[in-house]
């Protein structure tokens, strides 16, 4: 039976209760199995649908894409392809699968498989297709052997072995026995249909998520049995559980927590940079904030310095784009809290004396956000503008972003770049395609729309440096964002969990089949 | 001519009766130590409530001033309850807290009363099937678990002080009412209100003037032994998150947000959990010597 | 007394059908959109008007209500739009870990208030009786958040001798499932360590739960023991010669036993209801979690089926508690 370690013997002098007060050292003999802990829910399991990092952590783990990204700096990884090559004009990529990759109900992943994926993905149009928007359609990806695709693109695109970790492979015979009328996503919302190293466990909505190690799972690496996605609101009870080994990884930290965990022993602690942008998004659609003077009158009252204060090591940004990624323009003339500014903006909008309420939403349970709330509330004082405050969950601020209609005059999102590109921030927060999701819900200027797509097409870097710094201009003279800040990633790790190796790239949603538990 | 004095006539009467009552009363409520402690916490929050704003040292804070210059600072002389995470004052924040809790408490109550002996009069005074109907809907309502009915009906509401009052009172009144009913059922048949129903009165007077006047002392009783608990739910509700719309500092609020700094910043929670407990303690201490004065039968 | 069973049971059935109705339009008078919420990110029209058909909100609100109606009788309590799976598949699952609460705290309550209530009016006025009667003020006016949340701070993170929170370890299988409370389950599997577990995570959510009820039983134990103590006819008897400690044994039972019932009676409501915060402060995977969750997701039905439950349970509770009254106290009469 069980085995009782030192501390358990010498508690287990002073009462029984007390050495049970240990169990999850019994997993050192035991399973191996890592706890993870999160805010955030994970409401849908399809992967060509469902985005946020709780899905997309879920969907590394249980399904694979072609190619994986790893490392720091950031390099493609075999994943379901072996190898690749590329043709010289850029266009046509051609993969070849690995033979050994099954998926969980033991039938191998073929090209038929691949092909399927990318159909459905791209004729859903949801998820991670916009990655490939203009690039690839319903047509582009085929099954030229058994084991081998070929991608033909419309235009060269750079970053796409970047985008490709993103875009994953179902079993299309199961997905096609349960398609229903709507392409089978009734179906991959509750149930999977992957080759990944996990199988799905227990399923406890707004508590945990278990995942299972598929037997004879062809993944080589690793020697976790499974894994708990743990939603753990506060903070604080992450940081306890972290303290006591209840919980291996602690996802969503912050600075005060850092603080706290300092000097905790058998605590790793990850601090480190990456292209995290923290924003606070406005209804340029609909209501108050429609008015672009309203909009430069708000971003020159806001406290900008208050959320530095308030959100511990991080950088101010300037624009649009993360500071120091390719195309950033350094001489750009961002905002920064001028009253005197901010009231004559207001004095150019139709709301010159203020009187008006705005509300802002933020996510429950993330603590920075409702701080810059607080922050934006006693701003907006200044221009006699009042602010209504409201936490929301997840799923709810996703939904809410369908339409100017539902959407909040203000809310407050942190996006984690998939690639390290500018890209990817300009189309998922900027372009109008992208319109109704929750990074982009309204913004719509057909003069950002056209330097978005021109410059993702652009191959001369001078060329394309050009543009994003034109973009950036336009952008912020429209000022469709309090545009925030940077923060470092904050993780908190034991330090029997082996093998990590930082990404900053989407680090949050990290594979987690090739880590061991000591 | 002098007119003669009444040698010994009838000791005149300075007070009537009820008055002589009540000092009697107050005589006895002065005996008990602890109801005076809890008289004396309830006239310290009242004064609070209502002068906080003019006394705190940080109103700019309760209405939303932030200072992250100076985070999470511990309890000291310049920040009696130490700073918040956006470096608001916790002394300020507390002390005008009062405010929505005593506030709110006094509404649910004094909304339950009003509903409820609306109601359990109407029910105890007619009787029949009009009794019946009322009554089976009261016990209705209370079998129904009063927090969660509370947090279901406020979350539908949205947050908001009225929207918490309303959603409390409704699970509040039936308590009143089934008490109201029990005591005008006794009362109905008393002399004088048979008396005065002879004398053609009808039912509104009757009730009004000669059975309601009669009950009070066990609504009061009632009413400020559940004023702790109404600030104990309203403080409930703003723990789980449905509450006031910041910045209104609520004290079930603030220790709800407090959560996420334990126990290192332990004084952001310690201020409002301590508050809420003097405030429901002094309330239960003058409950506890209210009935003790008011109904000397059930005193133990 | 067989009869007056029946009629209470009976009575029972009309009670319940008001019960639903009233939830039924309160919850169907809650404004918002849980499809949308459920369909998540993305969903498509088509799936929405499907899943509201799934969920029969595309119906005339009567018939809404006849198919809920018959729904319960055959245990369908409708879905979950949150956790996307049958309401009464759900509070199957919570209700043991809540009734596993309430019956510790209840436990605690007794064991602990019984004893000290009837010790405070034995030796009446003494040190001990004027500290135990502070503590009972402050247990009943202590909110049993911020009571919780002291208890993790000393015992889970300070002391480290409790778990912080939870009612098993994540990473271990909990005792086969018998009656769903994990103590009684570890006990029926003989399964000592397993018990530990169990009761190492229930010890501090319960002894928040039980201050407040603890703290009545033991005033009211006092006082009707001081009674008891008072009353002429143990004067009589003591004159007798009747030992004391016979007397006190004899009403002292008596006087246990109705205490009890009335506590229970006065605190089921209260603690079923009241899990609620416990809950929430030791994620503690009970119905008052999952109804906070259902609440806060605007998930109607859940919120119907947990209301329900704890009606059900008060009302055949407090049956019961009336019936008991009438065994330890024959001048009941049941008419």
């Amino acid at each position: 039976m069980l085995k009782l370690n030192k501390r358990q013997f010498l508690i287990g002098a002073a009462g029984a209760t007390a050495a049970a007060t240990l169990p999850w050292a019994a997993n050192a003999a035991g399973r191996k199995i890592m706890v993870l802990a999160s805010t955030v829910d994970i409401p849908n399991f399809d992967p060509h649908v469902a985005t946020g990092y709780a899905p997309q952590w879920l969907f590394r783990n249980t399904y694979d894409p072609l190619v994986r990204v790893v490392n720091n700096p950031p390099v493609p990884a075999p994943g379901l392809a072996k190898s690749w090559t590329r043709s010289e004009d850029g266009l046509v990529y051609t993969f070849e699968l690995d033979g050994n990759a099954r998926f969980q109900d033991g039938t191998p992943v073929t090209a038929k498989d691949v092909e399927y994926s990318f159909a459905r993905l791209l004729r859903l149009a949801k998820g991670p297709a916009w990655m490939v928007s203009g690039v690839l359609d319903q047509n582009s990806v085929k099954a030229t052997g058994e084991m081998t695709v070929t991608m033909t693109l419309k235009k060269p695109f750079a970053p796409l072995l970047s985008v490709l970790p993103w875009m994953f492979v179902v079993n299309s015979k199961l997905v096609e026995a349960n398609k229903g009328t709507d392409d089978g996503q009734a179906y991959l919302l509750a149930n999977m249909a992957g080759s990944g190293a996990f199988k799905m466990g227990r399923v406890k909505p707004g508590d945990l998520y278990e995942l299972v190690r598929v037997e004879d799972d062809w993944h080589k690496g690793g020697n976790l049995d499974g894994a708990i996605w743990k939603i753990v609101r506060e903070a604080s009870t992450a940081r306890l559980m972290l303290q006591r080994g209840e919980v291996h990884l602690a996802l969503d930290m912050f600075a005060e927590d850092m603080d706290a965990i300092k000097d905790m022993p058998h605590v790793v602690r990850i601090m480190e940079p990456d292209y995290r942008t923290f924003t606070i998004k406005m209804n340029t659609a609909k209501g108050p904030l429609a008015d672009k003077n309203l909009r430069k009158a708000v971003s020159y009252a806001f406290n900008y310095k208050g959320m530095l204060d308030a959100a511990g090591p991080a950088q101010l940004m300037k624009g649009p784009l993360p500071t120091g990624i390719f195309g950033f323009d350094p001489d750009l003339k961002g905002y920064e809290q001028d009253m005197a500014k901010a009231k004559e903006f207001l004095a150019q909008s139709q709301y010159k004396d203020g009187g008006i309420t705005l509300s802002m939403h933020h996510a429950a349970g993330y603590e920075n956000q409702r701080r810059w709330c607080l922050i934006m509330l006693e701003s907006l004082k200044a221009l006699n503008i009042n602010l209504d405050i409201r936490a929301m969950t997840w799923p709810d601020t996703v939904a809410m972003a369908r339409s100017p209609d539902t959407m909040v005059d203000f809310y407050s999102i942190f996006q984690s770049p998939n690639y390290a590109d500018p890209d990817n921030t300009t189309f998922a927060a900027y372009h109008s395609s992208r319109n109704g999701q929750w990074q982009n819900p309204v913004y719509k200027n057909p003069e950002v729309d056209k330097l978005i797509e021109d410059a993702r097409a652009e191959v001369d870097m001078a060329k394309r440096a050009e543009l994003y710094k034109k973009f950036q201009a336009v952008v912020v003279e429209d000022a469709p964002d309090i545009f925030g800040i940077l923060e470092l990633r904050k993780f908190a790790m034991r330090d029997n969990v082996k093998d990590y190796v930082f990404s900053p790239v989407a680090a949050n949603t990290m594979e987690i089949w090739p880590l061991s538990i000591a | 001519m002098t007119q003669p004095s009444i040698p010994v006539a009838i000791p005149k009467r300075t007070q009537s009766a009820r008055l002589e009552n009540w000092s009697r009363a107050f005589y006895r409520f002065r005996q008990s130590w602890l109801s005076v402690i809890g008289l004396a916490i309830v006239v310290a929050l009242i004064v609070i409530a209502i002068l906080a704003p003019w006394i705190v040292p940080h109103p700019e804070h309760v209405a939303g001033g932030t200072n992250t210059a100076a985070r999470f600072q511990p309890p000291s002389a310049i920040a009696w309850f130490g700073t918040n995470a956006l470096g608001q004052d916790m002394f300020s924040l507390v002390l005008v807290g009062s405010q929505v809790s005593l506030f709110s408490g006094l509404a649910v109550v004094f909304i339950a009363i009003a509903v409820g002996t609306v109601v359990g009069a109407i029910a105890g005074y007619f009787g029949g099937w009009i009794d019946e109907i009322l009554m089976r809907i009261t016990d209705l309502l209370l079998t129904i678990p009063s927090l969660i009915l509370a947090m279901a009906v406020a979350a539908a509401l949205g947050t908001g002080v009225w929207n918490m009052i309303i959603a409390i009172s409704i699970t509040w009144w039936p308590a009143y009412a089934r008490l109201v009913r029990g005591e005008v059922i006794v009362k109905k048949e008393e002399q004088f209100v048979v008396a005065a129903h002879a004398l053609g009165a009808n039912w509104a007077r009757i009730l009004g003037k000669h059975i309601l006047p009669n009950i009070v002392s066990p609504i009061v009783i009632k009413a400020s032994l559940d004023m702790g608990f109404a600030i104990l739910t309203v403080a409930s509700l703003g723990f789980v998150g449905i509450g006031v719309k910041p910045p209104t500092p609520e004290w079930g609020t603030l220790l709800s947000g407090a959560r996420s700094y334990m126990p290192d910043y332990w004084w952001t929670a310690v201020a409002p959990g301590i508050a809420i407990f003097l405030a429901v303690l002094a309330f239960n201490l003058l409950g506890d010597g209210l009935r003790d004065v008011l109904d000397p039968k059930a005193r133990r | 007394m067989l009869l007056y069973i029946l009629r209470r049971l009976v009575l029972l059935v009309p009670m319940l059908l008001g019960l639903t109705l009233l939830l039924f339009i309160v919850a169907r008078v809650l404004p918002g959109d849980p499809v949308g919420l459920a369909a998540g990110p993305n969903a498509t029209p088509e799936l929405i008007a499907r899943m509201k058909q799934e969920f029969g909100l595309d119906q005339p609100l009567p018939l809404q209500y006849w198919d809920y109606l018959t729904g319960l009788v055959s245990g369908d309590w409708g879905m979950s739009v949150f956790t996307r799976r049958p309401v009464f598949a759900d509070i199957l699952e919570y209700l043991p870990a809540t009734l596993e609460l309430v019956f510790a705290a209840l436990l605690i309550a007794i064991i602990v208030g019984i004893p000290l209530g009837l010790l405070t009016a034995v030796y009446r006025n003494g040190v001990l009786d004027y500290a135990t009667r502070t503590v009972a003020l402050g247990g009943i006016a202590m909110p049993r958040f911020f009571l919780g949340l002291l208890l993790q701070m000393a015992f889970a993170a300070w002391l480290d001798i409790l778990p912080l929170s939870g009612r098993y370890p994540l990473i271990e299988s909990p005792p086969e499932h018998v009656t769903g409370l994990y103590t009684i389950d570890a006990i029926i599997a003989g399964d000592w360590y397993a018990f530990q577990i169990a009761l190492s995570h229930l010890a501090l959510p319960a002894i928040a739960m039980a201050l407040s009820p603890l703290a009545t039983i033991m005033r009211m134990m006092r006082a009707s023991t001081i009674e008891v103590l008072q009353q002429d006819y143990v004067m009589t008897e003591r004159a007798l010669g009747l030992s004391n400690r016979l007397i006190l044994f004899k009403y002292v039972l008596k006087n246990a036993m109705t205490s009890t019932l009335t506590v229970i009676g006065l605190y089921v409501s209260w603690l079923l209801g009241g899990t609620v915060l416990v809950e929430t402060v030791f994620d503690w995977p009970g119905l008052g979690l999952y109804a906070t969750q259902a609440i806060l997701t605007q998930d109607f039905m859940p919120v119907i089926g947990v209301t329900l439950v704890i009606a059900i349970i008060y009302l055949i509770t407090m049956l019961v508690v009336d019936l008991l009254y009438g065994v330890f106290n024959p001048k009941v009469r049941y008419a």
